[in-house]
């Protein structure tokens, strides 16, 4: 009976290592591929950056179509923006192969199931991109709104309004692509009910001061001496 | 005369009698004894002219009233006549409210034509000596008013409008936005001329630049009148409202004023009484208040339209207490030099790029009153002059600023 065991533990061990062994020259594979590809991206971003600098790439597209992708941009580069995404894309491109490589058939079902998801990736990717302008837009509208009015709190009021249009827009994204069903409709309610009440706290504290100052305004204008109007145009 | 409905039949009617001198728009009117009693007006003026030029005097055709109201008798007579005429309202813009009469003016080949915006009343015979005479008989292409200004008057004029159209078109014109103009046949006909591309008019708000630029000869009258003052309760949006044609108008001209050197004093016709005594006393507490507050919530924003040199100097000027708040005239030329440049190059909306520039020019405000409080109306003509005279100066660093807006940035 020992001797049956000892067989079977033979047979599967013989199994499970062969296993390993098939799969591990396309594992290899799939390492290599990331590997070339990380450093391939690496140094394609590095050419380009340079050469996108040298012709003035940020200077000319903002002087052609006005500020708005330099503010989409991280750190206000379009440059920084393209060099990132063609890293991005050739790693994923190093990526895919290495998968084709490990195994043949797994491309063929990743891509069917890519391309079928992938309207929902765009059109989420829409979102967010059209939130970021509108947050940053709304953001700087209030904010020089704000000042403008002699309220202390500008810079908490644009910031507040940035980050509801994002949390907002963010959610949106979610909810569309399918990504964390309920729980992101709840902490999208917490957070945007949050940033909306520290908003109404900071308009309300804010304009303590402008409506007693108003209410004084006008019992004082009753019988103060006239002061100098100044007349802007 | 009676009314014709629409100008095409007032052209007929008016080519079919004596040639026509000068037409004379007064677009805001009460009533027909207002126009009459401007009529009046006019032609004890264009007596003491030579040749006694016909005119036509057109109104608003909104004031004709219903069918069966009484009108008021009426002044015509050969050399004079009062014709509704439909015309803009000059709030709407100026140039929409000036093109109608431009069209008819160049139709009939009249000598001049007048805008006049204010109220029939106050076109006295004098005034209109004053806007007229230049340019029917001393060959002028272009009047426009030099109005009367109490210290804190017209104050983005004196901040922005005068300095900059000043150095830039090398024309000394105190009220460039004036609404009441007189123009020559000569600058009628120019502004008339349709774009050949398009056959619309080309659209022209700013008269005076336009002038100075094809070097048409300009006049200002003194008028002895105020302005009467805007609605400034929302003063960031009178401010873009001011500066955003202005700023179009510099990146239209670019061509014309890089070439300009000095200014030149303008000929002034007509006299002018000295402003009533005022009182001294300011508060600018607040507008202080707001600029310190700006520049430390405002501070990115001015980052992508100020160097850093410039934003320095307004760092230790937010420091600064009230009793010595003051802001060097290079200072207030460059920053506007720089929000001139920065809406050429589109570094974000021009609402939000003007709007922005309202503390800064509250900054402006505050230490201008404090400098003037004390002093005679003379000596606020010569502390305007001293401002004019900066952004002449600084004008090199902007030429240097609009050329090479990346090299450049001190």
């Amino acid at each position: 009976m020992w001797y049956q065991v000892q067989q079977a533990l033979q047979d599967s061990s013989n199994r499970i290592i062969t296993g390993l062994a098939n799969l591990l020259p396309g594992f290899v594979a799939l390492v290599v591929a990331v590997i070339v590809s990380g450093l391939l991206a690496w140094i394609a971003g590095l050419i380009l950056r340079r050469f996108l600098r040298r012709i003035d790439f940020d200077g000319k597209l903002v002087r052609a179509s006005g500020a708005g992708l330099a503010d989409l941009s991280p750190a206000g580069s379009p440059t920084v923006l393209v060099v990132r995404l063609t890293r991005w894309a050739i790693a994923f491109v190093g990526l895919l192969i290495g998968v084709a490589a490990f195994d043949a058939t797994l491309t063929s079902r990743l891509a069917g199931q890519f391309f079928a998801y992938l309207p929902s990736l765009v059109i989420a990717a829409l979102l967010l991109l059209v939130g970021n302008a509108a947050a940053r837009y709304v953001s700087r509208e209030v904010l020089i709104g704000a000042v403008n009015m002699n309220i202390q709190y500008a810079r908490l009021l644009g910031a507040g309004v940035k980050w509801l249009i994002l949390v907002f827009s963010a959610a949106m994204a979610l909810n569309h692509v399918g990504i964390g069903g309920q729980i992101v409709g709840v902490a999208f309610a917490i957070l945007f009910g949050g940033i909306t009440l520290a908003l109404a706290l900071a308009v309300g504290l804010g304009a303590q001061n402008f409506v007693s100052r108003t209410l004084e305004k006008n019992r004082d204008d009753q019988n103060a001496r006239m002061e100098v109007p100044f007349h802007h145009s | 005369m009676t009314a014709a409905n629409q100008p095409a039949e007032l052209l007929e009617l008016l080519k079919r009698q004596n040639p026509v001198q000068l037409i004379l728009a007064i677009p805001h009117s009460e009533s027909r004894d207002a126009i009459n009693v401007a009529a009046t007006q006019i032609r004890a003026a264009l007596a003491k002219f030579a040749g006694k030029p016909r005119t036509v005097i057109l109104y608003s055709d909104t004031l004709n009233g219903s069918p069966g109201e009484e009108s008021p008798p009426s002044v015509d007579d050969v050399d004079l006549q009062t014709v509704p005429f439909p015309l803009a309202p000059v709030t709407a813009s100026r140039f929409e409210a000036l093109w109608p009469v431009l069209q008819l003016s160049q139709a009939l080949s009249v000598q001049a034509c007048c805008l006049w915006t204010r109220s029939p009343e106050s076109l006295t015979a004098v005034r209109a000596d004053s806007l007229l005479r230049p340019v029917l008989e001393q060959q002028f292409d272009l009047v426009v008013p030099r109005y009367n200004r109490r210290r804190f008057e017209s104050l983005i004029n004196s901040a922005v409008v005068y300095p900059l159209t000043r150095a830039l078109y090398g024309q000394r014109i105190r009220f460039p936005m004036a609404h009441d103009l007189a123009l020559s046949a000569n600058l009628t006909r120019r502004l008339a001329e349709p774009n050949h591309k398009t056959g619309q008019p080309l659209r022209r708000d700013w008269i005076t630049t336009y002038a100075a630029c094809q070097g048409l000869r300009i006049a200002e009258a003194a008028l002895d009148l105020y302005l009467p003052p805007a609605d400034s309760s929302d003063l960031s949006k009178v401010l873009a409202g001011v500066l955003d044609p202005l700023m179009s108008d510099v990146e239209q001209n670019a061509l014309h004023w890089q070439r300009t050197r000095d200014s030149q004093a303008t000929p002034v016709f007509g006299n002018s009484s000295v402003p009533a005594e005022e009182p001294l006393s300011t508060d600018v507490i607040k507008m202080i208040e707001t600029f310190q507050l700006g520049f430390r919530n405002l501070l990115d924003v001015w980052k992508l339209v100020l160097p850093p040199a410039t934003l320095l100097e307004l760092k230790k000027l937010a420091a600064l207490p009230a009793d010595k708040f003051q802001m060097q005239d290079d200072l207030w030329a460059r920053t506007v030099y720089d929000f001139t440049l920065a809406y050429r190059l589109r570094l974000m909306s021009s609402d939000h790029l003007l709007r922005s520039m309202t503390p800064l020019y509250l900054a402006w405000v505050a230490a201008y009153a404090l400098e003037v409080q004390g002093v005679n109306a003379r000596d606020v003509e010569l502390r305007l002059e001293r401002l004019c005279v900066s952004f002449e100066s600084q004008k090199p660093y902007f030429l240097s600023r609009w050329r090479w807006p990346d090299r450049f940035n001190p």
